[in-house]
């Protein structure tokens, strides 16, 4: 299998160059995350009182801000805060959406009747709005922050599950499964989650790019990761204020880096989608 | 005792129309008979006769709006229908096995074919994983397809998928093996050697078996006591030999002579009209629209008559 890396890692970017440079783009910024304390060129969160809001070059190629942090820094810096909150939030999404999926579907009936219409209320409300509300009222730890944007994550997984598990559940092998005197609970997460579980996953990238992107609007609006943590949102929020003043980079930035972020992640997503479905890439192509 | 004895099963369909009145589906309408150890019993009838419905309703594997609604289903001095879930699951693919139609949706494509026999024998039974593998090796040698457990289901023939099935059905050497058109869309050659199996699995171990089909020609080759069912009742019913000698009921007698002989050229004789509408069945007997024998005495529930040799009739013209 391993001796193959090379001619299907190939294959797979000729059958989805989307799904290639989506897959691109996470990887610098995965290398980014890992390696900050080395490639940065300063601490992230060490002020210079008297180099403040340097234009870039030098020895700042992306200027420094308002506190005399250097940009450079901050941004490779912020690659980590961004992986740290969207990667937690989508588990917590899954762990509380797919069996909440699973059971519903299969289950049917009333139950599912009042869950999914649970959710469509949670959907219908601006979810941004909710989040602040939950983020303000809880406090605006890092904690609070993945927990809201998990769950208001996981009505996507339950319904993502949910369809997958209305077509198998009265498919043959489930019908087998039950007449081998399989409970519930196995017939569930033994035979029809493996079955059920691709939508999921090529969701799941999509979503964390929606995690990434609430949680810079939440730290933007002040509820989120608070600053100096070098966060995106917050830096993007930060920059706002110098963007009238002229101090582009503050802001610009953090918000090339937070659009190129979310940018791959979708397009992994879409890539993931095109070829775990094969008709949905046939209508594409 | 026999193994198993059901008495008087209806099953009914339970829903509303548009105008919110209940309709009720009547599927089964009192199916009786019994099955004795190391027994084929073949089910056979045409579609919608109410053949697969019986067997998961014994087996409990009915969803709403399908509903038992009386009857018992008596095996091994429990009645099927009123045990509880857990109970019942201890039974199905222990005691009771199932061979369903359509081999090749009814395996977990995502799971190697050794590896759902070796979990089906596990899931009932207190075998180590590796007396599980040893058996399920064993048992898919013995059906002719050996070395194939690392095999995909993706990967298997019709023919191989079925085995696999009989496999898995017979695992944990049940009392009772229901199979439920077990050769429907195989080509002949793999049925014959299907139903061969089947017939030396039975004849070897003693389980009971019931066959459900639509082909008389598998009754009359590989079971020992056979049914007729119509509209959703058992209408003629008794040891294979003594029916085909004699079949009696109108529908019995059409249904056999409506078997294609071989190299009898010409269009082959068909039983006139429609299956009945089960949402307004006749009154009386099921059969009498399409009876070339009915007459007015047909209008009143026919009587079961029995015959010689544990032939029974139900029929107004016996």
């Amino acid at each position: 299998m391993s001796g193959l890396a090379l001619p299907r890692l190939i294959g797979i970017t000729r059958r989805s160059p989307t799904l290639a440079i989506g897959a691109a783009i996470l990887l610098v910024f995965a290398a980014m995350a890992i390696a900050a304390p080395w490639i940065a060129p300063f601490d992230p969160v060490q002020a210079q009182p008297f180099n403040v809001l340097a234009a870039p070059g030098g020895a700042h190629p992306f200027g420094t801000d308002g506190n005399g942090m250097d940009v450079l820094s901050r941004v490779i810096a912020g690659a980590g805060w961004a992986f740290g909150i969207a990667i937690p939030a989508v588990l917590v999404g899954i762990l509380a959406g797919v069996p909440l999926g699973l059971y519903t579907g299969y289950r049917g009936g009333w139950f599912d009747e009042i869950a999914m219409r649970f959710f469509d209320a949670l959907r219908v409300f601006p979810s941004i709005i909710l989040a602040l509300a939950v983020v303000a009222a809880a406090g605006p730890s890092l904690f609070n922050v993945v927990l809201v944007i998990g769950l208001l994550d996981s009505p996507v997984f339950a319904r993502v599950v949910r369809a997958e598990v209305l077509a198998l559940r009265h498919s043959g092998f489930v019908e087998s499964a039950r007449a081998a005197g399989n409970p519930t609970w196995r017939i569930l997460f033994v035979h029809i989650l493996p079955n059920a579980i691709q939508g999921a996953m090529a969701q799941a990238a999509v979503r964390a790019a929606w995690a990434v992107r609430i949680s810079a609007t939440l730290a933007f609006l002040g509820v989120g990761v608070q600053p100096p943590t070098p966060e995106w949102g917050a830096m993007i929020r930060q920059g706002a204020e110098y963007l009238v003043t002229g101090q582009w980079w503050v802001g610009v930035f953090p918000g090339l880096a937070l659009i190129l972020m979310v940018l791959g992640l979708n397009m992994l997503g879409d890539g993931l989608q095109d070829l775990l479905d094969p008709r949905r890439k046939a209508a594409t192509r | 005792m026999s193994l198993l004895s059901v008495e008087n099963l209806h099953t009914h369909f339970i829903s509303r129309d548009l105008d919110n009145r209940v309709r009720v589906f009547r599927a089964l309408n009192g199916v009786s008979f019994t099955l004795d150890a190391g027994q084929v019993l073949g089910l056979v009838g045409e579609t919608g006769a109410g053949k697969s419905l019986t067997a998961t309703s014994i087996l409990g594997l009915l969803r709403p709006p399908a509903k038992v609604v009386a009857g018992q289903a008596v095996f091994a001095g429990e009645d099927l229908l009123t045990i509880k879930e857990g109970a019942l699951n201890a039974l199905r693919g222990h005691d009771i096995g199932l061979v369903v139609q359509s081999p090749k949706s009814s395996l977990d494509p995502l799971s190697r074919i050794g590896d759902q026999l070796i979990r089906i024998h596990r899931a009932h039974t207190n075998a180590s994983g590796a007396e599980a593998r040893a058996r399920a090796e064993a048992m898919l040698t013995s059906l002719g397809i050996p070395g194939r457990m690392r095999a995909w289901p993706h990967e298997l023939s019709g023919g191989m998928a079925q085995r696999v099935l009989i496999a898995l059905a017979l695992m944990n050497a049940p009392r009772l093996l229901i199979a439920d058109e077990p050769t429907t869309g195989l080509d002949v050659t793999v049925q014959a050697q299907i139903l061969d199996l089947l017939r030396d699995l039975v004849r070897r171990s003693g389980v009971a078996a019931m066959v459900i089909t639509h082909d008389l020609g598998v009754v009359a080759h590989y079971c020992d006591a056979m049914a007729v069912m119509y509209a959703g009742a058992i209408v003629e019913s008794g040891p294979v030999t003594a029916v085909f000698a004699r079949p009696t009921h109108p529908y019995t007698v059409n249904l056999i002579a409506a078997t294609p002989q071989r190299l009898r050229l010409g269009a082959a004789r068909t039983i006139g009209g429609p299956p009945p509408n089960l949402l307004a069945l006749p009154e009386g007997c099921a059969y009498r629209d399409r009876c070339p024998l009915a007459g007015p005495d047909c209008a009143t529930p026919p009587p079961e008559r029995a015959l010689a040799d544990g032939h029974v009739v139900r029929c107004h013209r016996v």
